[in-house]
């Protein structure tokens, strides 16, 4: 039982990191979905027949409709109506990115070993796998440009934390468990929509154009002077 | 009984909405709600609101404080959206660009979804579970969203990604604090349940590590909502992009809500005896906003930005207040309603100005006590009481928390506190009179009606909590106050 979860875990793993080296959207959609499947099976996996089963059931079934269906659904149309297929020159180029990804895997190993964790965690490296992959989530957000990519950075940085709940095996409510998915699936529809406008607005959604709200004059007025010449 | 109705009133009025085909009878229902929702918030005070969900929903004393704040800056705003409203409408029928079909659409949504927001800002303000309040005011972000995009320009969509990307994850770090604070409970078995009401009775069993690693992400999760410094980059932007009367919202209800939430974790703190650490942090992050909205505030360009950056500070007051401890965390609780009264009559005032002079450049805007003199005087005065002058409510708040400061002999932090509140007073002072006095600018005949109700109500108010405080409200406050630290 145990094995088969670490082979989960160190997929996760590898996504993250595949999420961090990949350019296409289409692809990198399906990456989160492929995590989001994961860590909705991971709470069934680990309860395996217990007195609560049913709620924990149906949260996992409605997690991965969730995640796996309706929330890629939404991007990947997001991403056709806005007529994006890659990430073109991010803040922080790929490789830079996946050393970044590297360090921050071994930052939380490390960081985790120091912590007094419970007896009943699920796995040794579930905890520092589900920090780890927070960080990535919070690394795609700050050094990606478009707009969709930000978005499909939340969402990793969300499983992360899901994930870091189930790490410590915790039964959450269910009404708070819908809730929380609740607001993650209105928060990618208004993304999603958001998406479709600034790409009608701006011509494209990299979301380092938008300068022009700032403090000082100068510096606004200059940026938009970069903008029309570049 | 109470605390449902002021849940459900708004969200079957957001409803209605969607059915109501005139115009006229919408903005109605807006200010029908919103007078309606001020009673109930009212009557909370007076019988008890009740629970609900086996004690998810339980409002406690300071809920009924913060219920009527909300209920006092929604009121006021919402009479003031009919006006915009109204405005707007006659801009586009008059506009030779070809109007969109979906204006009326536009409409519907703006009232719709402010309903909504009222709704969940008071699902907030009386949760008494940690993970329902999370949902709640992660609730609140999404219901506002659409409402800072109500203009539909680049400048709106940027600032409305801005709101949702950095608040979102943000609030997405406060429920990796929920998930600490679980395990917290956990690790030396105390139940499962999040009520927060049953964690203070058993805070002396918390583990003490987790809390604290809990609180720094509650601290930055819902300070990133509040606009605490240095996570505060989408608040200048949203709030002046955003319609004046939906600015006026945020930082007058949105804000204090995010603030209770985080209230709520330091009482947790203080009753597990880890109240020391919390308070320093507290102090330390509202010094700091202070610091950066004084930098930000002197030589400013835009005044929405102004007012927004002013919110920056209050916001560091009252968590300097809170962190400081003592009878200035009484002044911070009482700053909560002072604060949120004068400064939605400056951003119901400001979208006057907007309207008459039609800029937000400071430099651009002059002679406003001659062109439009009412408005003008508002202004003024709202301005001196933003910035703590007597006869205004602010002056004796921020003054109780200055008492405090210097009471509890840490006079750096104290003279730092005075020290950026004078820095402000100037930067602001500077602006108002360039703003209010000389000679140039001319308002066209026809931009001159406006209506200075609600924000004149409100400096009314203001100046009568200055001069005189009721008794029941000083003992309520202060019966607050002692559960959050003071002595």
């Amino acid at each position: 039982m145990n094995e088969i979860l670490d082979i989960l875990i160190a997929t996760l793993l590898l996504t993250d990191m595949m999420l961090l080296a990949s350019s296409r959207l289409a692809f990198c959609i399906k990456a989160v979905a492929f995590q989001g499947l994961i860590i909705g099976l991971m709470p069934v996996l680990i309860s395996g027949g217990g007195h609560e089963n049913r709620e924990i059931l149906l949260i996992a079934i409605v997690n991965i409709a969730m995640k796996c269906l309706v929330l890629p659904f939404l991007l990947n149309k997001a991403s056709k109506m806005a007529h994006v297929q890659r990430e073109i020159e991010p803040f922080i180029s790929y490789p830079v990115s996946i050393m970044l990804g590297i360090s921050g895997i071994a930052i939380s190993f490390w960081a985790c070993s120091g912590i007094a964790l419970p007896d009943r965690i699920i796995s040794d490296i579930a905890t520092p796998a589900a920090i780890s992959m927070i960080f990535t989530g919070l690394l795609l957000v700050i050094s990606r440009k478009k707009a969709l990519t930000q978005a499909l950075g939340y969402l990793v940085f969300e499983n992360g934390i899901y994930f870091f709940g189930t790490s410590l095996f915790q039964e959450h409510s269910l009404i708070v468990e819908l809730g929380i998915l609740l607001d993650v699936f209105v928060l990618i529809f208004v993304m999603g929509i958001a998406v479709f406008h600034i790409s009608r607005e701006f011509d494209h959604i990299d979301t380092d154009k938008m300068q022009s709200l700032g403090d000082w004059e100068e510096e606004i007025e200059e940026k938009e002077g970069d903008e029309v010449t570049g | 009984m109470i605390s449902a109705s002021l849940l459900i009133v708004p969200t079957i009025a957001a409803a209605l909405v969607w059915i109501i085909n005139s115009d006229r009878a919408r903005r109605f229902l807006l200010v029908l709600t919103a007078a309606v929702n001020l009673l109930l918030s009212g009557a909370s005070c007076l019988i008890e609101p009740g629970e609900l969900f086996r004690g998810w929903i339980a409002p406690d004393e300071i809920s009924k404080l913060f219920f009527c704040i909300t209920g006092i800056v929604f009121l006021a705003a919402s009479v003031q959206t009919v006006k915009y409203l109204h405005r707007e409408a006659e801009k586009r029928k008059n506009s030779p660009k070809k109007a969109y079909e979906d204006d009326e659409m536009s409409e519907r949504g703006f009232i719709s979804c402010l309903l909504i927001f009222l709704s969940t800002m008071n699902l907030v303000i009386c949760a008494s579970h940690t993970g329902l309040m999370w949902v709640a005011i992660e609730a609140t972000t999404l219901a506002s969203a659409p409402l800072i995009y109500f203009h539909k320009n680049n400048h709106s969509l940027e600032a409305t990604w801005k709101y949702i990307l950095i608040c979102s994850v943000g609030i997405g770090l406060a429920l990796l604090g929920n998930l600490m604070l679980y395990e917290a409970m956990q690790l030396n078995g105390i139940g499962t349940q999040m009520l927060i009401q049953d964690i203070i009775k058993n805070a002396g069993a918390l583990n003490k590590g987790w809390l604290e690693a809990s609180f720094i992400l509650f601290l930055v999760g819902y300070g990133t909502k509040m606009g605490l410094a240095p996570m505060h980059t989408w608040l200048p932007d949203a709030y002046s992009e955003s319609p004046s009367t939906v600015s006026a919202l945020m930082s007058g209800a949105l804000f204090n809500c995010s603030f209770l939430g985080l209230l709520r974790i330091h009482q947790i703190c203080v009753s597990a005896g880890v109240g020391d650490f919390s308070q320093e942090l507290l102090k330390i992050a509202g010094l700091l906003s202070m610091g950066i909205a004084a930098v930000f505030i002197i030589g400013q360009t835009d005044y929405k930005r102004m007012l927004a950056y002013s919110s920056v500070e209050h916001i560091g007051i009252m968590a300097f207040g809170i962190g400081t401890g003592g009878i200035a965390v009484y002044g911070s609780l009482l700053h909560t309603l002072n604060h949120s009264i004068v400064k939605t009559a400056l951003f119901l005032t400001a979208g006057n100005i907007l309207a008459a002079y039609g800029t937000r450049h400071i430099s651009d805007v002059k002679a406003m006590v001659k062109e439009v003199p009412a408005t003008g005087v508002l202004w003024m005065a709202g301005l001196l009481a933003i910035c703590g002058f007597p006869p205004f409510g602010t002056f004796i708040t921020e003054l109780t928390i200055a008492k405090g400061a210097i009471e509890s002999g840490n006079y750096l932090s104290a003279g730092l506190y005075i020290g950026f509140l004078a820095l402000i007073f100037a930067g602001i002072s500077k602006i108002m009179i360039s703003m209010a006095m000389g000679s140039g600018c001319l308002v066209p005949e026809k931009q001159k009606s406006q209506l200075i109700l609600p924000a004149a109500v409100l400096i009314v108010f203001s100046v009568i909590l200055g001069l005189y405080i009721p008794d029941w409200l000083s003992e309520a406050v202060w019966q607050i106050s002692l559960k959050f630290g003071a002595q």
